[in-house]
This record gives structure tokens, C-alpha cells and sequence, in this order.
């Protein structure tokens, strides 16, 4: 065992029987995780699982139909998006292109919007309050420019990067606003062996010196057993298993759930 | 460099004659409104086919100063306010229905609002016409400065550079500060957008606000220019004619605004000179206005399919071949790096 971790208090993110209903798919079915900081959570499961969606839900993207969802003791149930971005909570994307446009700066400075306290109307001028605080955010942006070690990218267009490159930007663009909770969607998917370790190695480091609660999705079962603190594992919306990696590994609904899913 | 762009830009009117000098003012003016749609379509990619409407807001607007509160309040530090913020205004009201609806409804929503205004700008013509007595088109008196009066197309030409420059400045800060940022992201997915905390509907209506006002500016001036208010030059030729600066330009780039206002300005005049100098008969005149806004379509579709990064991107490419020149690509070393 790891040491050097303070056993945690009281979670940070709290999913509490949430019912998530697409029409008459029951896209998510009463489930309940909890992520304690500075706990590494993997979420497992199948193509169609309901993964993205427990995503989608505790950002607000999207709206339970019964269940609350409570970061840091406080319900965000309901509330919109942009709002539970301000609570702290980030998150990154399963295809990471949609920003593909800016450089590698200009979409960390966009991930650093609520750093950001000047009226939006300060920016006409050159010089001021707006550049100040553009001076004072570019910094924390080079210090997570500099821990994902993407220096000799800094300035290139993100589309024409390689991907795993782009998924290290789109972990950046979550990083800088300092997020206490942080929502992983695949973030090693479609990587190479090499690219993937890079990621897993920035993610634990994250994990020890941030001291966040994360939330990972992945189907690399080897690395998130390796890595992760506790495996929630999904199917058909429910949660199968919840425990120490290893053990929800064994448990026959995980095994079958695979096996049914490989066939 | 800026120096010397500046004495440049302070000796035109006194190299070139009138017509040049109009023709130049013409371009600033139409540089200002692109510059305003490019805020609202190519930024925050709100297609708005309504730029002509914010445009007659704000002749309305000098019409208003100088008929109804007295030709002495027709002052440029007056004017050009009121201007923005009653543009402003229209802006917020015209891309309310953006934040319920996406793509070819907001467009739809834009063209509705252009004929509401048009309907209300003629209406308010007719009730002049019929309570002061005034002619077809309503007479402006001259814009005042602080200390003189803009009426030659000289000084006319100095403000106008003045504001546009302005216009530039300004338009690039925001560009390249939260909300230009914020912009792009929405144009590019919203929901992704607001999961970074950006409140994507506030940002939403403020590019139509920014992108309204700096339309109204623009027809404020163009109004004082002609000393006259007249919504019949405002049609739908002239919002299309706006989007088609944008596109040939390049959407997404002031640079790129201000090129394509000078090209789509002065493209009817150049063709007109080449009739006129090769004594090409005048039917050919007759008929190139008539089909000008389908030269215009044209344009756009050309460009929307070879070059969708507009005369700016094609500038870059050109710029690129000769930095590179005699090779194709970046050399590897540099592209590492
Ligand atoms: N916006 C949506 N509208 C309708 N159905 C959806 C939507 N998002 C996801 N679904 C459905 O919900 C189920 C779970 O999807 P998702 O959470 O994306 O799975 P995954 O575990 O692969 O991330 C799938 O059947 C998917 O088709
Ligand atoms: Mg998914």
C-alpha cells in the first residue's frame, strides 16, 4: 500500500441514487458513489454502460430525475453547468478536439475563464485591469504547461497536434481553474502504451500532490486496477460492483458483465 | 513601423482627390459594421442576416439628435454613444431568441428582426413626413466635433480613420481576452462551453450587443455622411453584403473584417473603372448592378469552398510560400522544436 495518505473525511463528491432517463432508456438506475478526497475512483463498464452520463450528470450537463448529487456537502442538483464549474468541479472529455482551433496557451487561458475577474468589456483596452489579471492567469497556466511538460507545444494549434498530445491539452484546460473534483472520461482511450503511461504518471502525481478527489473512466482494466483507489464498475445504468480494485475484479457480475460484452 | 504608418495614413488626403478620398470613407464605414458582425458570426458563429437593421438603428439614432432634440445636440461625442447603446439594446433583444434556438433559426430570427425595423423605420418616416413636413428623405444637418464641423471629405476622412482605428483596437482586446475566447468556444460546442464554467447564453447576447453596437455606429456615421436618413438604402442586399465581407475576408479575423469591407466596397467601383477605361458600352454597367448581389453570392461560395479561411488565410499562404521559399514544408528542426 501507498503510503502518506491521510485517510479521508467526508467525500467531496457525493452521487446519491441518481436516476438519469433518456425517454424510456434508464441511462443511469439509482446509483450511489461516493469520491473522497484525495481518493482516486475508477468508474468501469461496458461500451453503453452509463459512464459518461454519471459524468454528464454531476456536471449538470445532465438533469436527474430522481437523486442529488452534492459536491463538498452542498446539493448542485439541477443547478446549471457553469455553476457547479464554479463549485469546483472539472471534468475532461472523451473526444478532445472540440477546441481544436486555439493553441495550446489560448485553451488553457479559455479553461482559466473564471480565474478571470475583470468585466469582459476591460479587454478593449491594451493595457489595465484586463491584462493584468491575463499576466497573472498565464502564469498559473505556464506552471501547468510546465507540469504536463508540454513547453515545446505551447504555441502550436491543438488540431494539428498528435492525439495523445490533445488529451494532455484537454487535462491541462481542466487543471488550471484548481479544481477539488475532477471528472475523467477516458482520458487514456486511443493513446499509445507510451502516451498512456505518460498519462496514468500525471494523473497519480496529480492524485498525491493535488490532493483531488478524481473520478476515471477507463477500459484499461490492468492500469485502473493498478491505479486506482477503489472501482465503482457500471452496466445497463446499475452499479454492479463498488470496492478495493482487486476485489471487484473477481466478483462475478464484473466477470460476466465483460465476458457478455466481449461475445 | 507605426510611425510611419501613421504620417502615411495623415498624408492620403492631401495625395489623392475627392473621389478616392470618398471612396476611402466608404470603406472605413463598412469596416466598422464588418468589424461587428464578425464579432457576432465570426466569432461566437451567431449568423445574423439582420446586420442591416442594426445599421438603420443607428441612423435612426442621428436622425433622431438632429431632427427631434435640435441640430446642436448633433455632436460626434453625442452621437456616437447613443448610438452604441441604443444598437446595444437592439442587439440584446434581436439574439434573445439564440439562447432557445441553434443555428438556421437564429439566422431566421435576425432576418425577422431586420424587417421589424425596417416596418418601424419607414413607419417613423412616414410620421415625419406627414407632422414636420420634411422631404422623401430626411435632411441631417453636419456632425459637429468638440471644436469644428466634419463636412469636407477630408476631415470626414480623418474621423472616420480615427474611429476605425479605434474600432480595430478595441475589437482586438476583446478578441483576445475572456469574452473572445468565450465566443469561440460557444461556436464550437456550447455545452462543453458552459461545463468550463462560461455562462454561454450571457455571452451569447453580449456579441450580439457588441456586434449590434458597432453596427449602429456605423450607420450613424454613414447617415451624418450623407446628411440624410433614408431605410430604403438599408435592404437585405446590404446584410448579405455584410456577411459576404466577413467570408471573403476571413471569418474569425479582424484583420480579415477590414479586408474584405475594402474588397466588397470596392469591387463595384473597380469593375466600373475597367468598363470605363476599356469604353466598354454601358449597358454592361447596367446590367453588372443588377446582378451585383448575385456576383456577391458568387464570391461567397467561391470562397466558402476554396479559401474558407477568406483573403486573410489566403494572405497566410502566400506570405508562407515566400518564408519558406524554395521549400514546401517547415524544415523538420523547427517543427520539432
Ligand atoms: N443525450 C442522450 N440522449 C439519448 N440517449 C443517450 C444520450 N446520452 C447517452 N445516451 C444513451 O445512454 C446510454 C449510456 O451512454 P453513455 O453514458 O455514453 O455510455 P458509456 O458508458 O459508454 O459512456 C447509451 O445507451 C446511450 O445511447
Ligand atoms: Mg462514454
Amino acid at each position: 500500500m501507498i503510503t502518506g495518505i491521510t485517510e479521508p473525511s467526508q467525500p467531496s463528491l457525493q452521487v446519491a441514487d441518481v436516476t438519469v432517463k433518456f425517454g424510456g432508456l434508464l441511462a443511469l438506475d439509482n446509483v450511489t458513489v461516493d469520491v473522497p478526497t484525495p481518493y482516486l475512483v475508477g468508474l468501469i463498464g461496458p461500451n453503453g454502460a452509463g459512464k459518461t452520463t454519471l459524468i454528464n450528470a454531476i456536471t449538470g450537463v445532465a438533469k436527474p430525475s430522481s437523486g442529488h448529487v452534492v459536491i463538498d456537502g452542498k446539493d448542485v442538483t439541477g443547478k446549471a453547468p457553469s455553476q457547479i464549474a464554479h463549485m469546483g468541479v472539472a471534468r475532461t472529455f472523451q473526444l478532445p478536439q472540440a477546441f481544436g482551433h486555439f493553441t495550446v496557451v489560448e485553451t488553457m487561458m479559455l479553461g482559466a475563464h473564471m480565474m478571470l475577474k475583470y468585466p469582459w468589456f476591460a479587454g478593449v483596452l491594451p493595457f489595465g485591469w484586463a491584462r493584468r489579471e491575463e499576466a497573472r492567469v498565464l502564469e498559473k497556466v505556464e506552471e501547468v504547461i510546465d507540469f504536463l511538460e508540454l513547453e515545446r507545444y505551447r504555441d502550436k494549434v491543438v488540431r494539428t497536434l498528435p492525439y495523445g498530445v490533445q488529451k494532455l491539452v484537454d487535462l491541462g484546460r481542466a487543471l488550471v481553474p484548481n479544481p477539488q473534483v475532477l471528472l475523467l472520461d477516458e482520458p487514456s482511450t486511443g493513446l499509445t502504451r507510451e502516451e498512456k503511461e505518460n498519462m496514468a504518471r500525471f494523473l497519480l502525481r496529480l492524485r498525491y500532490e493535488r490532493h483531488l478527489a478524481m473520478l476515471w473512466i477507463e477500459h484499461d482494466l490492468e492500469l485502473i486496477t493498478d491505479l486506482a483507489d477503489r472501482l465503482v464498475a457500471l452496466c445497463f445504468g446499475q452499479v454492479i460492483a463498488v470496492g478495493e480494485p482487486k476485489e471487484v475484479m473477481r466478483t462475478p457480475e464484473v466477470v460476466s458483465a465483460y465476458v457478455g460484452a466481449a461475445s | 513601423m507605426a510611425i510611419a504608418a501613421l504620417v502615411a495614413a495623415a498624408i492620403v488626403p492631401f495625395v489623392f482627390d475627392t473621389y478616392y478620398l470618398s471612396l476611402l470613407n466608404l470603406v472605413f464605414i463598412a469596416c466598422i459594421g464588418a468589424i461587428g458582425i464578425n464579432i457576432t458570426t465570426g466569432y461566437a458563429g451567431q449568423v445574423n442576416l439582420g446586420q442591416a437593421g442594426f445599421l438603420l438603428v443607428g441612423e435612426f439614432v442621428a436622425g433622431a439628435i438632429a431632427i427631434h432634440i435640435g441640430a446642436i445636440w448633433a455632436n460626434f461625442w453625442i452621437a456616437a454613444p447613443a448610438a452604441m447603446i441604443a444598437g446595444a439594446a437592439v442587439g440584446v433583444i434581436v439574439g434573445w431568441p439564440a439562447l432557445r434556438v441553434r443555428g438556421l433559426y437564429v439566422t431566421l430570427a435576425t432576418l425577422a428582426a431586420f424587417f421589424v425595423i425596417q416596418y418601424l423605420g419607414l413607419r417613423y418616416i412616414e410620421y415625419l413626413q406627414q407632422t414636420l413636413k420634411t422631404g422623401i428623405d430626411i435632411k441631417l444637418s453636419a456632425l459637429d466635433l468638440l471644436f469644428m464641423t466634419v463636412s469636407s471629405e477630408r476631415s470626414w476622412y480623418y474621423l472616420l480613420l480615427s474611429v476605425t482605428v479605434v474600432v480595430i483596437v478595441a475589437a482586438t482586446g476583446l478578441a483576445h481576452t475572456k469574452a473572445g475566447r468565450a465566443w469561440q468556444a460557444l461556436r464550437e460546442h456550447e455545452l462543453m462551453t458552459e461545463v468550463m464554467g462560461i455562462d454561454v447564453a450571457h455571452y451569447k447576447l453580449i456579441a450580439f450587443a457588441v456586434g449590434a453596437s458597432l453596427a449602429s455606429l456605423a450607420g450613424m456615421l454613414f447617415g451624418f455622411y450623407h446628411h440624410s436618413v433614408n431605410p430604403e438604402a438599408f435592404t437585405v442586399e446590404v446584410s448579405v453584403q455584410y456577411l459576404a465581407m466577413i467570408i471573403i475576408g476571413g471569418m474569425g479575423s479582424i484583420a480579415g473584417a477590414v479586408l474584405g469591407a475594402a474588397f466588397v466596397v470596392l469591387i463595384p467601383y473597380g469593375l466600373e473603372w475597367v468598363l470605363d477605361t476599356f469604353n466598354a458600352p454601358s449597358q454592361f454597367l447596367i446590367y453588372f448592378s443588377a446582378v451585383r448581389l448575385g456576383v456577391f453570392a458568387f464570391l461567397m461560395l467561391i470562397f466558402l469552398l476554396l479559401e474558407p479561411e477568406g483573403l486573410i488565410g489566403l494572405w497566410e499562404r502566400i506570405r508562407r510560400f515566400f518564408v519558406l521559399w524554395p521549400f514546401r514544408f517547415q524544415p523538420l528542426e523547427e517543427k520539432r522544436r
